[in-house]
């Protein structure tokens, strides 16, 4: 190797911060050649030198000590750790996410909690029960994953990627569906319980209320129309569409929550429950998880990935995320200089929508902390909760940083969360032709007028009852009505243009032709018609960060 | 250190203030003082800008969370973006330091006096140093910080620690030929 390119390995090799090989490289050209021996002799003389100039006689300041000592008596109130216990139940039962649609959080008072049983905790030691579905176990602490061991009926809370490797922080132990989740050290954070494999196809879902918990959100996303209706305010129903059939319900009593599903084989519902994102530092409670189906690859192994985009420097940021279909309008923590605090007046709104880009947004309403904004490499903006839709063909976000009295600085936005996705197939079926899809087989059944539009809509029945899990459709482009070797391209599969109905086990296309057309392959024989795909599915998902400066 | 500082917090939290509280100032002082001689020889600077740390550190002591990573990392954070500020005002203030960084004789060691040219070369050079090489080179340097750490505090990757380090040991190492050829070395 040439004395230049080992250069910067010699400065590394001083520190004694290279790999083996690259040590032994260093080690054997420093054996004979004279001009690295110089710079390795220079290197450490500079230290030596350095050393010297570091040591400086800095006297603490006794006057600036005792105002140290009044500051810290005038801190209101005494170290509150926060445990919030989060159970996260998903339910994801074979579900075609083609249409993810969620319902603006619902909210609504419950009366009258007692207090017998607190969540939060506040001191180390203590301990928490509840009782819980047969779940396998997920602990987060502030965001971050943490790795827990299952040993005879015990779980143990290991590490995450911030905490010393193998500390044993606290210990959850399972007794059928009861758990005691105690902690063993000083920490803040909180904690999801989330099930991993099983097809429970009707669920029971329990957990208890902090006192100070006054409202409950509900969030719930299937591929097709779900709505909420309101009984009262103690009883929610879960309706597949607007007087559809019953999905299930959610009963509130006390500071017991009991949410049951009614036995649906092919539909996708999620369920995140919540208190008011408005008293959120108050504690939150999420019910969540996944039923009937395992956790997708994308939830185990979150890998970063970066994307940088030119900003402009203003007072009010915008940035723009190419597709995403999830919104969120909520109050965010900042934090300057390292230092976390509460900005009430500041908000961070993001909208996104599918659009032809190949990453998309998902679950961002859904998760608590998915989205953070970095300045000069400190956490500056959080996001918390939240969810919606929106048809627009971006993600944006939003954050007013008036308050700030000098924005400037290198800011860092990082949605947690974003999954890429690939192309997985293409397949092309005729009338009364059967393929695979993804994971089930579809029949397109036949080709009638949409009555909404000037379109037509392609009808398949699905097979074996269960949608396809995971499948997105790319766009444009990537559904393809053919005619006669015509081709009419599906511009842009919006959000519910893709779609199925879980009582008759049909999905249905539109496609938007041309009225000229329309009833030419209306009236054509069956096989001059076919329809191709071009799908794709998830492939992983990852961190998506923005780099911006304000100057 | 790490258990030192977790347990001083935990103790100042929950109310043992006085003690704990000159304690962590006094474990701390000097190294952020240290630090901050980097970016200005004006004492009375250093006092002002390691009193602002502080005066952050116990402002925001429930923020920091054990699980957030080590104290360490995030005094130096603090510490960073303190001395960033400290230099964006100057700078903006078309600040123009006349004397060069640590220049204080009252600075150099009593036990084992180096010539005073080439510590002046050094500072000289560490003056011309970007921020983050200065921020870099005084973890590794004084704080024999690992790469790892480093990169943390500098919200980087460890091969841009060791790229930052090479490149200020390059600037410094060549105001010491000169010295290395008067003293035989060369």
């Amino acid at each position: 190797m040439k004395c230049e390119a080992l250069a910067e390995l010699i400065s590394a090799y001083y520190d004694g911060e290279l790999e083996q090989k690259e040590q032994e490289i260093v080690n054997d050209h420093l054996q004979n050649c004279i001009h690295c021996q110089r710079q390795h002799l220079l290197l450490k003389e500079t230290s030596k030198v350095l050393h010297d100039i570091y040591h400086i006689k800095a006297m603490p300041n006794k006057a600036f000590e005792q105002k140290l000592q009044a500051q810290a008596k005038s801190l209101k109130t005494g170290y509150k750790r926060t445990w919030t216990l989060v159970a996260s139940v998903v339910f994801a039962l074979m579900l075609l996410s083609v249409t993810s649609i969620g319902i603006a959080n619902p909210q609504f008072f419950i009366p009258n909690l007692s207090s017998s049983v607190s969540l939060v905790m506040a001191a180390s030691k203590d301990t928490i029960s509840g009782s819980l579905p047969n779940l396998d176990i997920w602990v987060i602490v502030d965001g971050k994953s943490v790795e827990t061991v299952l040993e005879q009926g015990r779980v143990f809370i290991k590490q995450s990627g911030l905490l010393d490797k193998g500390e044993n922080v606290g210990q959850l132990s399972l007794q059928e569906r009861e758990f005691t989740l105690t902690t063993e050290a000083d920490m803040s954070g909180y904690v999801r319980l989330t099930n991993k494999s099983g097809h429970v196809l009707v669920a029971d879902l329990e957990g208890n209320f902090n006192p100070d918990i006054r409202s409950i959100g509900i969030t719930l996303s299937a591929q097709t129309d779900v709505v909420f209706k309101e009984i009262s305010n103690k009883h929610l129903e879960i309706l597949a569409a607007e007087e559809g059939p019953l999905l299930g319900t959610v009963n509130i009593s006390d500071r017991r929550i009991a949410l049951t599903l009614e036995e649906t084989a092919s539909t996708s519902v999620r369920v995140d429950l919540y208190n008011d994102p408005n008293i959120i530092h108050k504690g939150l409670i999420n019910l969540a998880g996944l039923f009937g189906a395992e956790v997708p690859e994308y939830l185990r192994n979150k890998k970063d990935f970066t994307r940088r985009d030119p900003l402009q420097a203003e007072k009010t940021y915008w940035g723009h995320f190419p597709i995403g279909e999830s919104s969120v309008n909520q109050n965010i923590s900042l934090t300057l200089d390292g230092i976390i605090f509460t900005e009430e007046n500041t908000q961070v709104m993001y909208r996104a929508a599918r659009s032809q880009g190949d990453i998309q947004i998902e679950s961002i309403g859904f998760m608590r902390e998915d989205m953070t904004l970095h300045r000069n490499g400190v956490e500056v903006a959080r996001v918390f909760g939240g969810s919606g839709t929106a048809d627009d063909q971006e993600i944006q976000w939003k954050a007013n940083f008036a308050s700030i009295p000098d924005p400037r600085g290198r800011y860092k936005l990082v949605v947690h969360s974003v999954m890429t996705l690939r192309t997985l197939e293409t397949a092309k079926v005729k009338i009364g032709e059967t393929i695979r899809l993804l994971d089930s087989m579809v029949t397109l059944k036949q080709i009638i007028p949409d009555d909404d539009s000037n379109g037509i809509v392609a009808v398949f029945d699905v097979l074996n009852g269960a949608y396809p899990s995971e499948i997105k459709f790319e766009s444009p482009h990537e559904i393809r009505l053919m005619y006669n070797d015509q081709i009419f391209e599906q511009k842009r599969v919006r959000i519910g243009s893709v779609g199925g109905n879980i009582n008759t086990k049909e999905m249905k296309i539109t496609f938007n032709v041309d009225s000229s057309k329309q009833n030419d392959i209306l009236t054509a024989s069956d096989n001059d018609i076919e329809i191709s795909f071009n799908s794709v599915r998830l492939l992983e998902s990852g961190n998506w960060v923005f780099e911006f400066e304000v100057e | 250190m790490v258990e030192v500082d977790e347990e001083l917090i935990a103790a100042i939290l929950k109310g043992n203030a006085d003690e704990k509280v000159s304690e962590l100032y006094l474990r701390w002082h000097r190294p952020i003082s240290t630090y901050f001689y980097s970016f200005t020889s004006n004492p009375q600077d250093v006092e002002d800008l390691t009193q602002i740390v502080f005066l952050k550190v116990i402002k925001n002591i429930k923020s920091f969370r054990r699980c957030k990573g080590k104290f360490s990392t995030w005094i130096y954070t603090i510490a960073r973006n303190t001395a960033l500020n400290f230099v964006s005002q100057k700078q903006s203030q078309k600040y123009h330091d006349a004397n060069p960084i640590l220049n204080n004789s009252d600075h150099i060691p009593e036990n084992r006096m180096l010539e005073q040219e080439k510590i002046e070369a050094i500072r000289s050079a560490i003056n011309r140093l970007k921020e983050n090489q200065k921020t870099a080179l005084y973890l590794r340097e004084y704080q024999q910080y690992s790469y790892q750490e480093i990169a943390k505090i500098l919200d980087c990757s460890e091969g841009a620690v060791k790229q930052l380090l090479f490149r200020a040991r390059q600037g410094l190492m060549k105001q010491l030929v000169p010295y290395f050829a008067k003293e035989g070395m060369d």
